[in-house]
């Protein structure tokens, strides 16, 4: 089943934060690459249900994005998370599995699972206020998963990840991409050069590009530049340019 | 000659194919949708799923504990203080007694205070988003815990309420306003204060409410206003519709909020 | 996981085997609420495979029990098709287009589809016609894949030389 994203639009007072994006994606690993301020999180909480839009749907299946049975798919790792005082990881995991509807000796096993693969498992009694950015991270990335999560959106996930946590996280992803949908945004384009089977970029709150690394030919990172430099305005525009509301296919 | 063969089986099964045709089904949209189907998906396809009675239960245990002992308090101190009226020596010799129902009514925002700060540890502790994007969504968790607390507070003043006329002397108009009136107003003027603002100044905000009401109430009495009030025909039921009324619109709007993420830490990216 | 993708599928294959359009839904829909019922949550694997062998089980239950054989869907009074109605192998998975449909050569194929044993008419269908691997096949049928393979080819083969028959005539 596909993730369908239909004019897609959010507007704030002096600033618009997506601009009637639509697309649709289906299982593996699609890579969101912007600036700051290009609207990927406001995307991304719109698509987890968390803000509404002004106008547009998205819908998985026949599921819209505000149905329980929706919400009951998703798995979400904010750019930015809090925590219970108090809570230590394995609290944090079985409060979360909770509010995901879990019961409670099926919470138990996946929280044990999952401390271990995101190699927690030896801090799982430590109170999160101890953690380090990157344990936190990883947390994060844990709860994202308690419900087996048929679409997975992480927000700028490998941020604060030593490069040893990022090879493992990339498996990971690489994994549940297979079975799953998985969007993640990040700006550090040698992420989504080795992980992402499409890539999405978005500038001032529009898609202006959604396209796999053959239609780009080229050096991602350059690529990426020159996106966002102009430079060049005269070359022909690679396939997957989305110019308007038509997206240009290649090599077919 | 293999392309003979290839051509020659393609076009085999595509004879084949033209054989079998089907007419289209004529029951699957009601059969997606009927109950039948329905109840059998909703056991085996999402996720084991826990009940609404099973949700209350978790989240219940996750109020903290404190929120109970000072009801529990609060309900005790009326007891102690009926059993062993508190009499203060005032400035002219005489012996003034402080009315339970009026200690009381200095203790009751501060009741209000607790239920509103611990529903809303969510937006405090950065939970929001997390909590949003759950099957119980933020606005469940809401509903649970000031459902939860909010029955239970009213329970304990619905309890506190008869012990006016029989042990206090006070009339039913004084009882009200001294026990149901600071949990309305406080709850009226707290509720919008949760509602458009974060963090410490909230909880300064909030706190200094409830002193306000609860200084009020106790100055009101000293200055005889409220026995004045009292005495006033219908005054007290009038202010307890409306802030009974009021506090219930604040509560829709808050909870009506938690819809969505309103507060928007990171406006970038 | 949403199973109405598979809907269609499920239906064409009941309606191939039974060669009757309501009684086709009727056990399609008990295959889904039979699939709901004996699955848990944990089974994440493609629930197709799973969904067909109830099917079929199902389809071969139903006949068991109330002893009759699917009638052809093609209007049996036409000659070319009385041996068929006739014959002892039955006429499940007998093509179902209707005669108007059928070109010359379609109506060789036909025929010659007659001679195959149902269980070849079967595996031809799911193979061919609702596009299932060899490996799903075996394990809908409870064959090997390569029994399914080898099968096939003869099947095929059998095809083919009746219509090169036909055309010799």
């Amino acid at each position: 089943m596909e993730l369908h994203i239909d004019r897609l639009s959010k507007h704030y007072k002096n600033k618009i934060a997506a601009d009637r994006i639509s697309l649709s994606l289906g299982r593996g690993v699609h890579g969101l690459l912007g600036a700051n301020g290009a609207g990927k999180t406001t995307l991304m909480r719109m698509i987890c249900g968390i803000l509404r839009p002004d106008s547009g749907t998205v819908t998985f299946g026949r599921a819209d994005v505000s149905t329980e049975e929706y919400r009951s798919i998703l798995g979400y790792l904010p750019q930015d998370f809090g925590y219970y005082p108090g809570f230590t990881a394995e609290d944090f995991l079985m409060y979360m599995a909770a509010l995901k509807g879990l019961r409670k000796t099926d919470a138990r096993c996946r929280t044990e699972e999952l401390l271990s693969l995101v190699g927690l498992e030896t801090h799982k009694k430590q109170k999160i206020k101890t953690y380090s950015g990157g344990m936190k991270q990883r947390l994060g990335i844990a709860q994202a998963l308690l419900n087996r999560p048929k679409l997975l959106v992480l927000d700028e996930p490998t941020a604060g990840l030593d490069p040893k946590e990022r090879v493992r996280f990339r498996e990971m992803i690489d994994r549940i991409g297979q079975e799953s949908i998985v969007l993640l945004s990040t700006h550090i384009v040698s992420d989504i050069e080795l992980i992402a089977d499409r890539i999405l970029m978005m500038k001032d709150g529009r898609l202006i590009f959604n396209g796999t690394h053959e239609d780009i030919g080229e050096n991602l990172e350059e690529f990426y530049l020159k996106q966002f430099d102009d430079i060049n305005p005269s070359a022909p525009a690679p396939a997957g340019t989305v110019t308007g509301s038509k997206i240009k296919h290649g090599g077919i | 000659m293999k392309r003979n063969h290839f051509k020659q089986k393609t076009l085999l099964t595509k004879t084949l194919r033209s054989l079998y045709t089907v007419p289209a089904p004529e029951r699957k949209d009601t059969f997606f949708q009927s109950s039948d189907y329905r109840a059998a998906a909703r056991e085996t396809l999402y996720s084991p799923r826990i009940s609404w009675s099973v949700f209350l239960q978790t989240q219940m245990h996750y109020i903290r504990k404190w929120n109970w002992l000072l009801t529990l308090c609060i309900f005790a101190a009326a007891i102690l203080l009926t059993l062993h009226p508190w009499q203060t020596p005032a400035p002219q010799e005489q012996l003034q007694e402080l009315s339970t129902p009026v200690i009381l009514s200095a203790c009751i925002p501060f009741l209000a205070l607790a239920t509103i700060a611990e529903a809303g540890r969510s937006a405090r502790f950065g939970m929001e988003e997390l909590e949003l994007s759950a099957r119980f969504s933020l606005h469940a968790v809401l509903c649970a815990r000031l459902g939860i607390l909010g029955v239970e507070n009213l329970l304990l003043l619905a309890v506190l309420m008869p012990l006016g006329p029989h042990f206090w002397e006070t009339d039913l108009s004084m009882t009200a306003a001294c026990i149901l009136l600071p949990y309305l107003l406080t709850c009226t003027l707290t509720l919008p204060a949760v509602r458009k603002l974060r963090g410490r100044d909230c909880t300064i905000l909030c706190t200094g409410i409830s002193a306000l009401v609860s200084v009020f109430f106790l100055t009101a009495y000293a200055a005889d206003f409220l026995t004045r009030a009292v005495d006033t025909p219908a005054l007290i039921p009038a202010a307890l519709l409306f802030f009974g009324v009021a506090a219930v619109l604040e509560l829709r709007k808050y909870i009506r909020q938690s819809e969505e993420l309103t507060w928007n830490f990171t406006l970038t990216g | 996981m949403n199973l109405e993708e598979y809907y269609d599928d499920i239906y064409r294959y009941c309606f191939f085997r039974m060669q009757d359009r309501s009684l086709a839904e009727d056990l399609t829909q008990e295959t889904f609420l039979k699939f709901l019922e004996t699955s848990t949550y944990h089974d994440r694997g493609k629930p197709l495979a799973f969904l067909y062998t109830i099917a079929r089980n199902l389809c071969i239950d139903h006949i068991r029990h109330t002893k009759t054989r699917p009638e052809s869907v093609i209007n049996c009074d036409i000659s070319i098709f009385s041996d068929a109605a006739h014959s002892s192998e039955g006429t499940a998975f007998s093509p179902t287009a209707s005669v108007s449909e059928l070109t010359d050569t379609s109506i060789v194929l036909v025929q010659a589809l007659q001679t195959l044993s149902e269980s070849d008419r079967e595996i031809i269908c799911l193979r061919y016609v609702l596009e299932l691997n060899p490996g799903e096949i075996g394990r809908i049928m409870n064959l090997s894949r390569f029994v399914v393979y080898r099968r096939l080819k003869r099947a095929l083969k059998l095809l083919k030389n009746q219509l090169r028959k036909e055309d010799f005539q």
